[in-house]
């Protein structure tokens, strides 16, 4: 063996990770070459060194702090286990169970008009969400929870003892593609989905009050366009926008910008439109 | 099952004495462990973070390999981790560090001088070192610990001892 090769060899010949016959010819080697033994004579008076660093000794208490630490996790990670007594009274506490999910059911069938509107709310704020992505779906969705009716703009005026705002849209270039009147916890709301020139989609809203929990924590601000004033909403992926029109409030969702809330609104405003 | 493995299933189902053993019984070596990758105030914060880590997580141990191996292995990468995100901040330049001279080397303990040599090594090396010469590891289980091929442990410790003697040299070490 030469020095380049004993050299790569050299650790695992001091660390005794050779076979038998491979260290034989190491060994060899380096009782022959003076520049190998230096080397190897270094590895073991590092490995002197290294051994004989003072040891660390734990700083005191450090356990106190582990526990206390693990305890403040206690609940996230240690597994609950039921306690054998417990068996014993396995019966009564199904009976409970059983009696708690009834009182639950009852209790919930009487649920407050508040509270109603407020499950109702977070329900549309989760549903509208996924406009940008499904429109069609979170129209269909909506209209199924809210039992809404699919029905034309005459008939929605009909419905409503009022013209829906969406009917000035068509003279700004967009469509109205479907409107559904939903029966909301808040009122009878017509909601109309609306097309824009290039294909894309956005939904109206008209309603009695105002809905700041349709938008949960999205980031919103109050601006005034055109003198009126609006609440826009940054919900991901597109914008919406809530202002006041006569006795009503108009919501639209999916809007691609501010320029678009702009026009929008203007239309909207253009003239009474609202009863 | 060995005792070593009862004392994890125990301490597993969350019982303080059985952690407090297991912790009892690795503390030093983890400490040590810890100290030779990183800055030593820090060492205890991190050994404790490490143990905290090792008990919650206990229950993913399959038993499989040692436990000191699946503990060390869990050491290092913290270790490790810590170094990374300590090295975002600015460090002060080894080279401005007051620097022994060669004349005042006889007042110097071994200690210092290597741990001066050892802080300029790469981490990787200051650990594989570690766990070869003081904690006599097998190349197979310094493998495992690394995750590095077992092939691989011999030529980085040719490395780590090369480079070691070279800054023990440079700090007046032998003369």
């Amino acid at each position: 063996m030469n020095c380049e090769e004993v050299r790569a060899r050299l650790s695992e010949f001091y660390d005794g990770e050779l076979p038998v016959d491979r260290a034989a010819e190491i060994s060899e080697h380096v009782n022959s070459c003076d520049v190998c033994a230096v080397e190897l004579k270094s590895f073991g008076q590092i490995g002197g060194l290294l051994r004989q660093q003072r040891d660390l000794s734990t700083a005191p208490g450090n356990w106190a702090k582990i526990v206390e630490r693990l305890d403040e996790q206690t609940g996230r990670f240690r597994p609950w286990r039921f306690p054998r007594a417990w068996y014993r009274l396995l019966p009564l506490m199904v009976a409970s169970l059983i009696a708690a999910v009834a009182i639950g059911y009852w209790a919930a069938s009487r649920t407050s008009p508040d509270q109603a509107e407020r499950i109702a709310a977070a329900h549309v704020h989760e549903t509208l969400t996924r406009f940008p992505q499904k429109p069609h779906a979170v129209v269909d969705e909506l209209s199924a929870q809210y039992r809404g009716a699919l029905v034309s703009l005459d008939a929605a005026r009909e419905l409503l003892g009022y013209e829906p705002v969406v009917a000035k849209l068509p003279s700004a270039g967009y469509r109205v593609a479907s409107t559904h009147v939903l029966k909301m916890p808040c009122c009878k709301c017509p909601a109309s989905l609306c097309v824009r020139e290039d294909g894309s989609e956005f939904l109206i809203f008209e309603h009695n009050e105002e809905q700041p929990m349709w938008f949960g924590e999205s980031p919103a601000i109050s601006a005034k366009c055109g003198g009126q004033v609006c609440h826009c909403v940054q919900m991901p992926d597109q914008l919406a926008v809530t202002w006041k029109v006569g006795t009503r409030y108009v919501t639209a969702i999916g809007v691609n910008d501010l320029e678009e809330i702009a026009s929008l609104m203007a239309v909207v405003n253009h003239s009474d439109a609202a009863g | 099952m060995s005792l070593e493995d009862s004392l994890i299933r125990l301490a597993v189902t969350g019982d303080r004495e059985a952690q407090r053993l297991v912790y009892e019984s690795l503390k030093d070596s983890i400490g040590r462990l810890v100290s030779r990758i990183i800055d030593d105030s820090d060492v205890d914060d991190v050994t404790q973070d490490i143990f905290l880590r090792v008990f919650c997580s206990l229950g993913e141990f399959r038993f499989e390999s040692k436990f000191t191996t699946w503990v060390y292995r869990l050491a290092v990468n913290d270790a490790l981790q810590h170094l990374r995100r300590k090295r975002r901040r600015p460090l002060v330049p080894l080279e401005n560090l007051e620097m022994p001279g060669r004349t005042q080397q006889n007042d110097i303990e071994n200690n210092e001088v290597l741990h001066l040599a050892l802080s300029k090594l790469d981490p990787e090396l200051r650990v594989i070192l570690h766990l070869k010469e003081e904690q006599d590891e097998c190349y197979a289980t310094i493998a495992e610990i690394l995750r590095i091929p077992e092939g691989t442990v011999g030529s980085r410790l040719n490395r780590a001892r090369r480079e070691l003697k070279k800054e023990l040299l440079a700090l007046g070490w032998g003369d």
